[in-house]
């Protein structure tokens, strides 16, 4: 008996010395982020902590540039493993003073609080030819780390107001800053498609790469061709997360309908209007609980505002808040794991974004976008948050 | 049996198989990660040294390895600061500076000098290379490893 017990304990930590593990359960002599960290988390309910140095990341931090100083937008984050310790790698959106010219930079973290920009930034930068669909502006969507080739893939959306507006992109890098941007963007997962029901836009992703397959999770809009009014066309236009798959980076299969969907058009819930930002994080195998487990922003207002002038119509959200699904597949099944946001919102300021949620040593570790207020000057500003809880709680497993 | 945990056991106590050579050489490159540079990823050299001797596992290149994660730790030579000034350069990274006649190289050896000691970057870059060679040292337990991907 004390030998078969000797022999489990040697094949746990044999467990241990996988490269590029996962681990399925926390690992007491890993760190662990309550002690890596200066600060505290502060609970807040069902287990969820929030960091209370928030935020963790901004354009007010002393190391900001001047490329960024007007603000830090969408982000992805990509985490590695050294030597047992999570290092943080951001790849962020900044935007530049006076122009809001929008570009893309890099920044590192060994303790998910402590952000380290590369003296190359921005890394990513607008095109400079006339017709480049990111001329005006390079945003990031979403990024993932081939493993087997070493190499990181960016989407991100391109804006050029004179030409094609605000379009999808690829570019790919060995390093984080050296990017190449793909000969055959824009892209546009959507053509082709013409399901009355399928997303027509991208409006924020997530990337995962999984055997030879990167999986997109994304936020978009199905919209009608033609309608009366902005009522009807608050009634008639949705904002669901869809799902899209790719080899290569810039050829497509796309579920045509939704994966995860709106709650319902005027509904109480926090996410009645729209959902978007997904984030997947994957946990075990699938056996005994679901494989893919998806954080995103939830929200319970739309604000739709009429330009006759331009003809356009200018859609915002209110009421913002974090889900979380799960699924046994990438592509469908996908069920909301509660009805609540996630406790991460302790101050109820329902402007919670973005989240990009990882998996490390029995915590899910999620990061967000919120608002805040500078305390000199008053002003209210975006940064970037930060939340933990044990996974999976026991409410997640059943 | 008893050979069965004897050999787990040996697998063990010599870090993880392939790595037994690693132990002095993972407990050089922790002191400098975690004493001269203050990473704060782990809470000592010997948690750090631990998961060291994991990332070594069934590596024949742990020493190839252990030099990429040492040069990102010490201080770059002359060439190679000569070398990323002249990347930088290149890349526009100065661009502002030499068109309106600032650029200092003596000043920006200097500060890249700087930023190449103790560089996580280029830790981060030292493990997306090696990802790229597959551990092919034998499995102790076959059965008991299986795989994932990063995000």
């Amino acid at each position: 008996m004390r030998l078969r017990a000797l022999v489990l304990v040697l094949a746990v930590g044999l467990l241990s010395c996988e490269e590029e593990y996962n681990y399925l359960t926390s690992v007491e002599y890993r760190p662990d982020i309550h002690d890596v960290v200066e600060c505290d988390f502060s609970p807040t309910e069902e287990g969820w902590e929030r960091y209370t140095c928030l935020p963790v990341f901004s354009d007010r931090d002393p190391e900001s540039e001047p490329w960024e100083s007007s603000g830090i937008g969408d982000f992805d984050i990509v985490q590695r493993e050294i030597f047992g310790a999570p290092f943080y790698q951001m790849w962020y959106s900044g935007q530049a003073p006076f122009t809001g010219t929008e570009e893309i930079g890099y920044a590192l973290s060994m303790d998910a609080t402590n952000w380290i920009r590369h003296p190359w930034n921005p890394v990513l930068k607008t095109g400079e030819r006339e017709g480049d669909f990111d001329r005006d502006g390079a945003s990031v969507g979403c990024i993932a780390f081939d493993g087997r080739l070493g190499r990181y893939h960016l989407w991100y959306t391109g804006t050029n107001s004179e030409a094609s507006g605000t379009t999808f992109g690829h570019a790919t890098s060995t390093d984080g800053t050296l990017w190449l941007k793909d000969l055959q963007n824009p892209l546009d997962p959507f053509a082709g498609i013409t399901s009355p029901t399928s997303i027509s836009r991208v409006w924020g992703c997530d990337a995962l790469y999984e055997d030879g397959l990167f999986h997109l999770w994304v936020g978009g809009v199905t919209r009608p061709d033609n309608f009366a009014g902005l009522e009807e066309f608050l009634e008639q236009t949705h904002y669901d997360v869809g799902y899209m798959s790719t080899v290569d980076g810039v050829n497509f299969d796309v579920v045509e309908q939704p994966v995860l969907l709106h709650t319902q058009h005027r509904g109480p819930q926090f996410d009645a209007e729209g959902v978007h930002k997904p984030s997947v994080f994957t946990f075990g195998d699938g056996t005994e609980t679901d494989r893919y487990w998806m954080l995103y922003a939830g929200y319970n207002d739309v604000i739709a505002t009429d330009d006759p002038g331009s003809n356009l119509i200018f859609i915002g959200q209110e009421g913002q808040s974090l889900g979380l699904a799960s699924s046994n597949a990438p592509d469908s099944g996908w069920e909301r794991v509660t009805d609540t946001p996630v406790p991460l919102d302790p101050d109820l300021t329902r402007t919670l974004d973005s989240p990009r949620a990882f998996f490390i040593n029995g915590r899910v570790h999620v990061f967000f976008t919120d608002s805040f207020v500078d305390e000199e000057s008053g002003e209210e500003f975006t940064g970037i948050g930060l939340g933990i809880a044990p996974f999976p709680s026991s409410e997640e497993s059943q | 049996m008893t050979r069965i945990a004897l050999l787990l056991a040996c697998a063990l106590l010599f870090g993880c198989g392939g790595s037994g050579d690693s132990g002095p050489r993972c407990e050089q490159v922790c002191r400098k990660f975690v004493n001269v540079c203050g990473w704060p990823a782990w809470t000592s050299v010997e948690q750090c040294k631990r998961g060291c001797l994991e990332d070594m596992y069934r590596r024949s290149d742990a020493n190839e390895v252990l030099d990429c994660y040492a040069a990102a730790a010490d201080p770059p030579t002359t060439e190679a600061v000569n070398a990323a000034v002249d990347e930088a350069v290149a890349r526009g990274v100065y661009d502002s500076g030499i068109s309106q006649g600032t650029f200092d190289r003596a000043a920006a050896l200097s500060q890249m000098t700087e930023q190449m000691t103790c560089d996580p970057f280029a830790a981060v870059q030292c493990k997306t290379d090696a990802v790229l060679v597959r551990p092919d040292l034998p499995l102790v337990n076959e059965d008991s490893v299986g795989s994932s991907s990063p995000d």
